[in-house]
């Protein structure tokens, strides 16, 4: 499984230099939010380039064919792809920090711990949930079918994203610090990873290529 | 139990697509043998090499590959499988001796200098990126690719298509050259009948989604012949058609005729002679002709 995500990673090397540079422009506005604003959308945002760049990887090649051919079990083609969510996960909180580090020394955000255990935890929440739903539909239908999906969800939910990462309340320190910090977040995260890795497993062995 | 025999067996296996029927599909293909799947463009190929390498399930049926069924045995199944699909589906950003490298992680029995050797053989350059190779040079990666491990089945999938005619023949000659060098199983499909005409030990005809042939090459080579002859009078005709299954008239009230046999002997001969205003000439068909026939509705 480690060759699966060596090699996820490896193909994705051109991409995040132009992730890192689109995600740091589109998350600007955030700073309205606060540093957990930044973090939460700057994680999400460039979780997303990253899942969307590795899956279009395998749909462009039309290597998942390819993938189910090796001497391992289907599921372990699924295994290591949600394995790579997990760092991808891991990655972009680190990224979206240092955003707002960064910032903080631009005198753009004032990064506290509150703010940034919210902007994590909630960053992780996010991503993890919308991006396991992502990756669990590829495996389910392909590439046009879940990016469809994910957009869907983004139009239905924009108040919320709006609400959670760009809009500050007349509390001035942004909706997404005045988020109560919960480990309720995490378990929900974990909860769709979890939910959709086991779907994916179902629907990837069944699937027909 | 394990027929180390046989190194293929699909009995009744059948796949519904909306406007394709796979219909009461049995192959089988001996350990060691060359077997030559040949059809029309959408006569069912490809769809039963997805069923056979488990991209597909059938409707109806069993898959057996070395004497096992894919849900008993998944991994052990692809540990010993080879397969070159239509069209290769490669990473495009990473170099062959990536894939390489890549693929030696998961195949117990794979053999790095071997792989090397077939890539200096086939002349593809390993440091390239996949993305900057010729068509011809995909389809020779991929073939490397899937011999390096030393599969004991190897399913070749149109390896030629898309490839001009020039790069095809020596792609080919290379090819065979390769894949008759061992014993292990090869099903080749191809709509190039020609392909096959030199290695194939058994040939089997799919048309419309159903094996309408399959047997011995040199057998179906032998029995298959094309007659042609005049009537002595056109009531012979009914005669004429109860021996030749494919049957064509034309000339003054149809009185030339041209047939094609599939058992022919020289017994039939002798029956076609007595039917016949003068002599009978027949000669033997190839694999591309009786493909003609076999698919061509005017017949």
């Amino acid at each position: 499984m480690r060759g699966l995500i060596y090699k996820d990673f490896y193909l994705l090397r051109g991409t995040i230099l132009v992730s890192i540079v689109f995600t740091s422009l589109v998350s600007l506005p955030s700073i309205r939010a606060g540093a957990a604003g930044v973090i939460a959308a700057g994680s999400f945002i460039f979780a997303s380039l990253l899942i969307i760049g590795l899956v279009s990887n395998e749909q462009g090649n039309h290597t998942l064919s390819f993938q189910r051919l090796l001497p391992v079990r289907s599921e372990t083609v699924v295994d290591a792809k949600f394995c790579g969510l997990i760092v991808i996960v891991v990655f972009s909180l680190g990224y979206g920090l240092a955003l707002a580090g960064a910032l903080d020394l631009a005198g753009l955000v004032k990064v506290t711990s509150r703010q940034a255990a919210a902007g994590l935890l909630l960053g992780a929440a996010i991503t993890s949930s919308v991006l396991s739903i992502y990756t669990w539909l590829f495996f389910r239908l392909g590439k046009q079918y879940s990016i469809l999906i994910a957009i869907l969800i983004m139009v239905v939910f924009s108040g919320e994203w709006k609400k959670l990462f760009y809009l500050s309340p007349s509390t001035g320190i942004g909706l997404t610090g005045a988020v109560k910090v919960s480990p309720a977040w995490l378990f929900f995260g974990a909860a769709c990873f979890l939910i959709c890795l086991r779907l994916a497993r179902r629907d990837f062995s069944r699937r027909e290529l | 139990m394990v027929d180390s025999t046989t190194a293929l067996r699909l009995t009744g296996v059948g796949k519904n697509y909306r406007g394709f029927r796979l219909q009461d599909i049995h192959l089988e293909l001996p350990a060691g043998s060359i077997m030559g799947f040949v059809g029309p463009n959408g006569a069912g190929k490809t769809t039963t090499i997805r069923i056979i390498t488990n991209l597909a399930r059938p409707d109806t049926g069993t898959v057996e590959v070395l004497g096992r069924c894919w849900d008993a045995a998944e991994v052990w199944i692809k540990n010993r499988l080879g397969y070159v699909p239509e069209s290769n589906h490669l990473y495009e950003s990473v170099t062959g001796n990536w894939l390489g490298n890549f693929l030696r992680r998961y195949y117990p029995t794979w053999d790095d200098a071997y792989f090397r050797a077939l890539l200096e053989k086939f002349r593809v350059p390993g440091a390239t990126m996949v993305k900057n190779l010729s068509k011809g040079d995909r389809a020779k990666l991929a073939v490397a690719l899937a011999l390096a491990h030393r599969p004991r089945l190897l399913i070749l999938d149109e390896p030629t298509a898309g490839v001009d005619p020039v790069v095809r023949y020596t792609l080919l000659q290379e090819l065979l050259e390769v894949i008759q060098e061992e014993t292990r199983a090869v099903l080749f499909s191809t709509h190039i009948v020609s392909d096959l005409e030199r290695i194939a030990d058994l040939v089997s005809y799919i048309v419309s989604g159903r094996i309408v042939l399959s047997g011995e090459k040199d057998v179906i080579l032998e029995k298959w012949h094309l007659v042609s002859f005049s009537l002595q009078n056109p009531a012979a005709l009914e005669q004429v058609r109860r021996l030749l299954p494919y049957v064509k008239t034309r000339g003054r009230e149809g009185r030339k005729v041209e047939g094609v046999t599939g058992d022919f002997s020289p017994r039939l001969l002798q029956e076609l002679v007595q039917a016949a205003d003068g002599e009978v000439n027949h000669r033997p068909l190839n694999l591309e002709e009786i493909m003609v026939v076999l698919t061509d509705g005017n017949w």
